[in-house]
């Protein structure tokens, strides 16, 4: 599920369509996954308040000095193409947070006086809820990079399972890492100017990949908006059209489901898992 | 010259209103302050604050990510030092994925036969408008680009400029949602962060995170309880937990089906309601007064 703009309702189709598949479709797949990437602010696990959670560190190798090999030379420094290390005199710092791991310095340092040391980013916790298995990523807060829990999230997934991933917000790196080697990406978006704009922009993004996609609409108070004649424009499926109700509002408010308390919303669900199943 | 304000709007959870709500602001200031103000975007993934303020675009600048590796074939002798040495599997026998590549250079360093080198590549452009409000810059990633955080420190760096070049009392800048690097960048230099929340469980869960983002920074901050009326026992919670902070609430914003009309038609709600008006000019009273 992607959106670029936050707030579109990516969580709540994703948490919905989850759990819905969970429940008709518990036997078929071997199982029936949520994984929540958005690890910035992951949000899933609010609404379906998973059990029997295990958590797993995530790491990225960042550089350390041997200081007594140092000669401060800072060739480090200057190849560091991230200002993760600054040296003068004999000032040596590595800024951790900013480091990306690549282990450029390590590389390429003439006194080999770099080694690699762990750093904790982040942890990826997994639960059960109702037969459904919720994975989501927590980054911790203050560090930059998302994309390493991301591409960890990812490297847990096997064939013949079902799987439901709920992307960040905005249309960068970390939503890369999300799309690449999915098989269908549901798009949801409000049908106001704002989300029209948006979704262009995801739009673009999303021809350069060959992956099937189709759009939701989500909180439309009215019919026939700009982004769904955009869309019927440029050959995008609609597979779906929520409606903007104040009760669906403050469900989501207390971190209820949808699909139980709404039959209405039950059928839209079902709609949507049947279109991208058949896709 | 006087000293130039810089207020940030930001949430943690995307689509609790920090454009409609910085839109509303920069209006208020506008009309009733009389304040020469200049306005910034730091949303470069997916910017919307001008369709709200309608801007007429001075000038257009290239934005350059960071430098990417480019293979001259000739050179190559399939050693695939690269490829063994990179993190991120981003390259084999000097073929480039550039989705994977962090752009980090070690190919570039280790190659043997210097077969690799560095070239700019445009990741975005920048745009410095005039609107009736004053000066707006904003800017638009190339979508699935990387550094939205040295963007967002480029948008913020022109906005200083021309802020100063017009003698503005105030920079409004709208934030990016999440707490990742971009947002990182924009609350770098702010001396009054506006953090925007909703009365929602998933609205008070990223609050908590966005708290404790913030506090790294020695910036003033207070809270808005948009769409207050949703929820009242979450929005009771909300205040208790900005007690718990120190946090001042400066406003509690009721949602009215009648704003989403006014988003519909790219209109700012502070200048079709009185009583949303009426709540803006009191914001920023609380707001001075910290400043």
């Amino acid at each position: 599920m992607v959106s670029g703009k936050g707030g579109a309702g990516k969580t709540t189709v994703a948490v919905n369509l989850a759990t819905l598949a969970g429940e008709i479709y518990g036997g078929k797949y071997l199982g029936v996954f949520l994984y929540d990437c958005d690890v910035e602010e992951p949000n899933s696990f609010l609404y379906t308040k998973p059990v029997g959670v295990s958590e797993e560190a995530v790491y990225i190798k960042i550089p350390e000095l041997i200081e007594s090999k140092c000669d401060y030379c800072g060739i480090c420094s200057k190849k560091c193409r991230f200002n993760a290390i600054l040296v003068s005199e004999h000032v040596y710092l590595i800024f951790d947070d900013l480091c990306h791991g690549c282990g450029a310095c390590i590389e390429l340092c003439p006194r080999d006086a770099l080694i690699e040391k762990k750093h904790r980013i982040g942890v990826i916790k997994q639960g059960r809820y109702n037969g459904i298995s919720l994975v989501w990523g927590v980054l911790e807060v203050g560090k930059v990079l998302a994309t390493p829990i991301i591409k960890k999230m990812k490297e847990r997934m096997h064939d013949n399972y079902l799987y439901f991933i709920d992307s960040p917000p905005g249309l960068s790196c970390p939503v890369v890492e999300v799309i690449t080697g999915v098989d269908y990406i549901v798009t949801v978006a409000e049908p106001t100017p704002f989300g029209l704009y948006d979704f262009k922009l995801l739009y673009k993004l999303l021809s350069r990949y060959d992956i099937p996609f189709g759009l939701v609409v989500n909180k439309y108070t009215s019919r026939d908006s700009e982004l769904e004649i955009y869309a019927k424009n440029n050959s995008i499926d609609i597979i779906g059209m929520i409606k903007f109700e104040r009760e669906y509002g403050i469900a989501l408010s207390r971190g209820h489901l949808l699909w139980d308390r709404f039959p209405e919303l039950r059928d839209i669900f079902e709609d949507i898992l049947r279109t991208i199943l058949k896709k | 010259m006087g000293r130039i304000n810089k207020i940030l709007v930001i949430s943690g959870k995307g689509g609790t209103g920090k454009t409609t709500i910085a839109a509303s602001l920069v209006s208020v200031l506008k009309k009733h302050h009389k304040s020469a103000i200049t306005v910034g975007d730091c949303d470069v993934d997916a910017p919307d604050l001008q369709i709200l303020l309608k801007p007429e675009i001075r000038e257009k600048k290239t934005f350059y990510g960071m430098m990417m590796p480019v293979l001259d074939s000739l050179r190559c002798k399939r050693c695939n030092l690269c490829g063994i040495k990179c993190r991120f599997g981003a390259i084999h026998e000097g073929n480039i994925d550039d989705a994977k590549c962090e752009r980090c250079g070690l190919c570039v360093e280790i190659c043997p036969e210097k077969a690799l080198y560095f070239e700019k590549k445009k990741a975005g452009d920048i745009y410095i408008c005039n609107t009736k409000y004053g000066g707006f810059i904003y800017a638009v990633l190339t979508p699935g680009e990387e550094n939205s955080g040295k963007l967002v420190t480029q948008v913020k760096q022109i906005a200083s400029n021309v802020a100063e070049q017009n003698n503005s009392e105030y920079i409004i800048y709208d934030g990016p949602p999440g707490i990742g690097c971009p947002v990182i960048a924009s609350l770098s230099e702010i001396d009054y962060i506006i953090i925007v929340t909703e009365p929602t469980v998933s609205g008070i869960h990223d609050l908590g995170r966005v708290i404790r983002l913030k506090d790294n920074f020695k910036s003033e901050s207070g809270i808005i309880i948009n769409k207050c009326n949703i929820n009242l026992d979450l929005s009771n919670k909300i205040e208790k937990l900005a007690g718990e902070h120190n946090i001042e609430i400066i406003s509690k914003i009721p949602y009215d089906l009648s704003f989403q009309k006014y988003l519909e038609n790219g209109e700012i709600i502070s200048e079709r309601d009185k009583e949303v008006e009426a709540i803006f000019i009191d914001i920023f009273d609380k707001i001075q007064k910290r400043l």
